[in-house]
């Protein structure tokens, strides 16, 4: 991790309100508008010139802060232009996935998984999702399959519905054991499948460490 | 630990003909999941609630096939479309076959 030649203790961890968006200066790879037109690329902020003391000692970081630094660059990494690296399920999500819907591939779309884009607790992330149906005797949704691509277990519940549901949807809290994929499959009465995928970005894992 | 006592609120107990119910549950259980190890080191062995269902006259309604990443506590809400008055039954089964039950009355107009 870069500390730059100023880096040896923090002298305060006093937080600046604007810190976030200086510390991603440090850290990041990316171009840097600053850096650019000759400036320093430390938010902006002339280094060499003494009465900005107090102001580059508040960025010599504690480690804490800089691993918070370290997870606000990877998010806004993210949140750029960089694309995440695609990877394949690392647990039996996909077989899970294969089970439910006997084989088929899911469509995406009619099931909306509602997760938040970061989750500070893995013990207790809430997650919500409806699908699309008229919930009748006729046409209704049946099951839906949560699996999360990256716990120990991808499993995390399956739900029944029926036309007496009125509306399929549902809430719970769920345990993340760090960043990963929440996939849900919805299986209709008519045995078509939907799924919808969603990334949740995990601040501290919530499987027992 | 004394045996978990569930939690359940329902927006509202008595509604028209063709409206819904929403239905929040809750019910205090560790839940613990298997993947923990102790003080000593040892892995902590799984106990969770594995199935919550909610019937309507006997009729399932909404279920849950829980695995152990669902959290602590865990908590539920979902929607019911009771066509007639009557009783929603809880059930939460525990791995060790424990079942803690609950019901609420559905007046519907």
């Amino acid at each position: 991790m870069k500390r730059g030649g100023r880096g040896k203790k923090s002298v305060d961890g006093r937080p600046r309100p604007d810190q976030q968006s200086k510390k991603l200066n440090v850290f990041t790879v990316k171009g840097n508008e600053r850096e650019e037109t000759g400036q320093p690329a430390i938010g902006g902020i002339d280094l060499l010139d003494e009465t900005n003391k107090e102001t580059m000692m508040t960025f010599v970081l504690s480690r804490r802060q800089a691993l918070l630094c370290g997870f606000g660059a990877a998010t806004a990494a993210s949140f750029g232009s960089m694309s995440l690296p695609a990877f394949a399920a690392a647990n039996d999500a996909q077989d899970l996935i294969d089970a439910f819907t006997g084989g088929k591939t899911p469509e995406m779309g009619r099931i909306m998984l509602d997760v938040p884009e970061i989750a500070e607790n893995g013990n207790t992330v809430p997650m919500n999702f409806s699908v699309d149906s008229p919930m009748t005797a006729d046409d209704y949704v049946a099951e839906v399959l949560v699996v999360a691509d990256a716990n120990p277990r991808a499993a995390v519940a399956t739900f029944h519905f029926s036309p007496l549901s009125g509306s399929a949807e549902a809430n719970t809290r769920i345990r993340l054991a760090g960043t990963q994929n929440i996939i849900a499959v919805a299986k209709m009465s008519d045995g078509s499948v939907f799924m919808d995928k969603k990334e949740v970005k995990v601040t501290i894992g919530g499987c027992g460490g | 630990m004394s045996a978990p006592r569930p939690r359940i609120r329902l927006d509202r107990n008595e509604i028209s003909a063709g409206e819904t119910i929403e239905v929040k549950t809750l019910i205090s259980h560790t839940m613990e999941s298997g993947q923990r190890r102790g003080g000593d080191g040892n892995v902590i062995p799984r106990k969770i609630i594995n199935s919550f269902s909610c019937e309507f006259e006997g009729q399932v309604v909404f279920a849950c096939d829980i695995e152990p990443a669902i959290s602590a506590n865990p908590y539920f809400q979902f929607m019911v479309k009771p066509d007639r008055s009557g009783t929603l039954t809880f059930k939460w089964i525990d791995d060790d076959g424990t079942e803690i039950t609950a019901t609420e009355e559905i007046v519907v107009n």
